[in-house]
């Protein structure tokens, strides 16, 4: 028993840690990951995390193929922003076999890639808010993710499984009048971020849920290997956009928000900025998106 | 693409003079830098990435494995009945002759494991490969160094069975306890089948 917990207890008492086991099967949980938290009553002094319940072997199955087979189970990677899967692996690829798509592949590249970007911020985002109750933000946020992915569908034919990328290119040219669509949805999801900003940000009830809960500190960041969003929350301005360009992130601008505290607080603020940061480039991209090929020949 | 190579080729270089016992092969491609290993100096040429501020690498982005045991032989799902075969259609040697050599043989080193280092401060990467032997596939953990290491070489021998020596908990990852075989080695069929076994506790 740690010593904190014989510190605190009356010296009569007898306290002993409770074991609590969350999922796989639990409402929070969705079947997808099971969680053993060892309690000293309500703090959570350990916990031992089963994450295999998602783990459906695609590396396995991608053995079996020729590459461009495997950019399918790229999308099935994380189902809310496939698209830059997608657009990893087929990088990946072309950096192996030497050849650079085209430039209006490239920027059609960064649109849907920021696009996707901002669909998986405004999940995390919403769904935590769930979690703590906000569910009108839960509401509003899957209502400005609609209308992105109702965009990703009118460029990849799908929502999900969009399997939009190609080695040396992607399937398809972006549709008429995409940049006006675009501009018209980013408006709306900026009015809808706007409304949560006002419900969640300066919100009593959400702020003592989030700051200082969840603190991740700088090393402990950095040991743990952890990149994106949780990182720059921590306070690390590293962003692989601007430390290793890929695509023509380098032509564009965009700010890298960085956190102070580490906390669950920070990571919210830095997701909300984000998204911001992401709509910038999606404006950029358009405006400069230039003519020509979008698939490059070899 | 290969904006790196300036200072990236004198980091390969450096490592190799620093522990020329311990390095069996160094090679660059696309701008890539990587430095083939012997086991015994894996934990000492770590500490030394890590602390030495000219490596400075800080982040142990990824661990992986490679298993070469039918690396240079075509791999098809299915064998091929136009073009019948001395060989089993999964033995058939790749036409290509041009292609990449490994650097230790593949007979005798079944197991490459991947180290991926990356360095916030200096903003460069490095590869660093460990061959291991298919009777004796284990190295030094790296998790006292980061503790990405931890997950990451649970995974490795969940699904390649390679054993981190060291490691404070090495059990699998992924896959289920009871699970029989590493399900990421050449040799396991995609298509096994193993009883579901229900959770332990």
């Amino acid at each position: 028993m740690p010593e904190s917990a014989t510190l605190s207890a009356p010296s009569a008492t007898e306290t002993r840690h409770m074991f609590l086991n969350i999922g796989p099967s639990h409402p929070a949980m969705h079947g997808i990951v099971q969680l053993i938290v060892e309690l000293d009553g309500e703090r959570v002094v350990k916990t031992d995390v089963e994450i295999g319940y998602l783990h459906r072997g695609f590396e396995k199955m991608s053995e079996l193929g020729p590459y461009n087979n495997v950019i399918p189970y790229a999308d099935r990677l994380n189902y809310v922003s496939p698209l830059i899967n997608n657009f990893g692996y087929c990088l990946a690829v072309e950096r192996l076999l030497g050849i650079e798509a085209t430039e209006r592949c490239q920027f059609i590249r960064v649109i849907m890639s920021e696009l996707s970007r901002i669909t998986d911020h405004l999940t995390c985002v919403g769904a935590s808010a769930m979690e703590l109750g906000a569910f009108t933000v839960f509401l509003y946020m899957i209502k400005a993710r609609e209308w992105l992915w109702e965009l990703v569908e009118a460029v990849t034919g799908a929502r999900l499984t969009v399997s939009y990328g190609r080695v040396g290119g992607v399937k398809a040219d972006l549709p008429g009048h995409f940049a006006a669509r675009t501009r018209k949805a980013l408006e709306d999801v900026r009015k809808v971020l706007l409304e949560c900003d006002a419900l969640l940000t300066r919100n009593r009830i959400f702020m003592d849920r989030m700051q200082g809960t969840g603190i991740i500190s700088k090393e402990q960041a950095i040991s743990y290997g952890i990149t994106g969003p949780f990182l720059r929350g921590s306070g690390v301005a590293l962003d692989v956009r601007k430390a290793n360009p890929y695509f023509v992130y380098d032509r564009l601008a965009f700010d890298v928000p960085t956190g102070e505290h580490g906390d669950n607080y920070d990571r919210y603020l830095v997701r909300m900025e984000e998204m911001e940061q992401s709509m910038r480039l999606v404006e950029q991209a358009l405006d400069r998106l230039p003519g020509g090929p979008i698939n490059i020949d070899f | 693409m290969d904006q790196t190579r300036g200072p990236a080729t004198s980091l390969r270089a450096r490592l190799h003079a620093s522990f020329p016992q311990h390095v069996l092969e160094t090679h660059a491609y696309r701008g890539q830098e990587t430095v083939l290993l012997k086991r015994e100096g894996l934990l000492e040429v770590a500490r030394v990435l890590k602390s030495d501020p000219v490596f400075a690498f800080d982040f142990l982005m990824d661990l992986t494995c490679v298993d070469y045991l039918t690396f240079g032989r075509v791999l098809s799902s299915r064998p091929s009945l136009a073009t019948p075969s001395p060989l089993p259609y999964y033995m058939t040697p790749k036409p290509d002759p041009e292609r990449w050599q490994r650097g230790v043989s593949d007979a005798a080193y079944r197991f490459d494991v991947v180290y991926h280092f990356f360095s916030s401060s200096r903003v460069h990467r490095l590869r660093l490969k460990v061959p291991l032997s298919a009777a004796d596939p284990a190295l030094d953990s790296l998790t006292e160094l980061w503790k990405s290491a931890d997950w990451f070489e649970r995974e490795a021998w969940d699904l390649f069975g390679v054993v981190f020596t060291g490691h404070p908990n090495l059990r699998r990852l992924l896959m289920y306890e009871g699970f029989q075989g590493h399900p990421l080695r050449k040799d396991y069929p995609f298509n096994k089948r193993q009883p579901l076994v229900g959770p332990v506790n």
